[in-house]
């Protein structure tokens, strides 16, 4: 990694690369600027290296190898979705398979990142308030770290999502409200008691783990970016991710042109970034009580909001929002079409695919990738809201010849 | 005039000399920051009031816990012993 400094998105204002996460002037967001002229990094070179998320070190935070914590995180799947697109009537689309990271959801990439740096930086404990991915992949990493582990969870996420992170080791915090309350929870305790909260104090270094969404999606394409990209989106802070991956690749030349067109899919019951693009407003209308199935994209106080209403904007993307029966209807269409299984936060690009396609806003050869971010195992009870019926047969063969009756 | 403590989170406290906890009165969201600008200047209320007079986004103000975008926003009214904390808005997953 070359840092050059950190810097104020809204004034400018320069750090040194510490524990810092926002201006000491106007308390906007802190980015991780790198010296592109140093970087020397190559395809070649690429290509050579291990086949994670650290292939992209130089584009990392990080200053010594050594503090790497890795899983496996990254380097997934870009999946040639031929046969969904042949149902949609497109060419060209492709799905970032990200279920397929070491605790199941795109969570590894920022947390992987985010733990490693807590260990460069000397902290002795992490966390991080979540909705329920990020817990498992932040105890996860703290796991193999050898670090204790705090989860702010809002109490009624999924079961599964719950059992994955006490596996782990974490202690669980499960808090009587929402994920903005455990979020100001964990906010407080980062603050109070010293701990690295992955997606609060460390956010500037955590959120440089989401930019290999966009480097290996790239690399994927024989080093182009695509199109457009439709991005499950929660606090904002993964799309605006993308979006500097994709200007960094550019601006370090691995990449030829970036007009990647970026759309932010958010459920109805929770989508006050894609109302703020809709609505064509530079603020945004928090939502008090979030009320959906995709229980990860549950951020009623988006942190990145007006970052991500303005990346979309400037991309030339659209906002777009899906019921819960749409997106079900989307994760059985996308497990029946092309064998990959998501829960509703990561399923929530397919749906607002299908809408866009039936709004006319696709072209039919455009380069689509549709990041699913989440595995279907997380959430197994989302795809049916009445699960069909099954039918116990004796273990007889005559029994076959009804079913199968060819 | 109520009588309400005011929390600091660490990455806002070089505005309050390094001061985490503070006891100040006030009956709305509004005159305690203004009370605050006069104890510790006026960088304070410019760093969380933007020119219109509205609170900027990049600030959470809670009462109690609750987000005062939720209740009547600077003019939500205060009690004795309420609570106000202060949080940059950072959030996320
Ligand atoms: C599966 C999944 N997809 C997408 C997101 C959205 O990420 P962000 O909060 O960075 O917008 C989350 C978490 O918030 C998630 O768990
Ligand atoms: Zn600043």
């Amino acid at each position: 990694m070359v840092i050059k400094y950190l810097l104020c998105r809204k004034c400018s204002t320069e750090f040194n690369a510490d524990l810092k996460y926002v201006c000491d002037e106007c308390f906007n967001p802190l980015d991780v600027i790198y010296d592109f002229d140093k970087i020397k990094l190559t395809k070649d070179v690429i290509k050579s290296r291990e086949k994670n998320l650290w292939r992209y070190f130089e584009l990392l935070p990080l200053k010594n190898k050594n503090n790497i914590v890795d899983i496996g995180a990254g380097y997934t799947p870009l999946h040639k979705a031929d046969k969904l697109a042949k149902r949609l009537g497109l060419n060209n689309l492709y799905i970032k398979n990200d279920t397929v990271n070491p605790s199941f959801s795109f969570k590894d990439r920022p947390a992987g990142v985010a733990v490693s740096k807590s260990i460069e930086l000397g902290l002795e404990a992490v966390g991080s308030p979540s909705t329920g991915n990020l817990a498992s992949a932040t105890a996860a990493h703290a796991a193999r770290a050898g670090i204790p582990c705090y989860i702010f969870i809002p109490h009624d996420i999924e079961q599964a999502k719950i059992s994955q992170v006490q596996t782990y080791g974490a202690n669980i915090i499960p808090v009587n409200g929402t994920y903005d309350d455990a979020n100001r929870l964990a906010s407080y305790a980062g603050d109070k008691y010293n701990i690295g909260i992955v997606n609060i104090n460390l956010r500037t270094y955590y959120v440089e783990g989401s930019k290999t969404l966009a480097f290996e999606v790239c690399e994927q394409l024989d080093w182009n970016a695509p199109d457009h990209v439709i991005v499950p989106t929660g606090s904002g802070a993964m799309l605006c991710a993308i979006d500097r991956g994709l200007k960094e690749f550019d601006r370090i030349d691995l990449i030829s042109k970036n007009n990647t067109k970026i759309t932010s899919a958010q459920p109805e019951g929770c989508s006050p970034i894609v109302d703020a693009i809709k609505t064509k407003s530079n603020s945004i209308q928090p939502v008090k009580k979030p009320n959906t199935l995709a229980k990860s994209l549950a951020i009623g106080e988006p942190g990145d909001g007006i970052f991500a209403v303005e990346t979309v904007n400037n991309s030339r993307g659209y906002g777009e929002n899906a019921s819960d029966e749409e997106i079900r209807e989307a994760i059985r269409l996308l497990a029946s079409t092309e064998g990959i299984f998501a829960e509703p936060g990561g399923a929530v690009s397919i749906a607002v695919l299908l809408k866009l396609v039936n709004n006319g806003k696709i072209d039919a050869n455009e380069r689509i990738v549709c990041y699913v971010t989440g595995n279907g195992l997380k959430a197994p009870e989302a795809p049916f809201i009445h699960q069909p019926e099954l039918k116990v047969v004796e273990p007889k063969r005559e029994v076959l010849q009804d079913i199968i009756g060819r | 005039m109520a009588e309400v403590k005011v929390l600091i989170p660490a990455v806002m406290s070089s505005s309050t000399n390094g001061e985490r906890e503070v006891d100040v009165n006030g009956n709305t969201v509004i005159e305690v920051i203004d009370e605050l600008s006069k104890k510790y200047g006026e960088d304070f209320k410019n760093k969380v009031i933007d020119n219109s007079g509205n609170l900027k986004p990049i600030i959470n103000v809670y009462v109690n816990d609750e987000n005062i975008k939720f209740l009547e926003d600077l003019h939500t009214k205060l009690k004795d012993k309420d609570e106000i904390l202060f949080l940059p808005a950072v959030s996320g997953g």
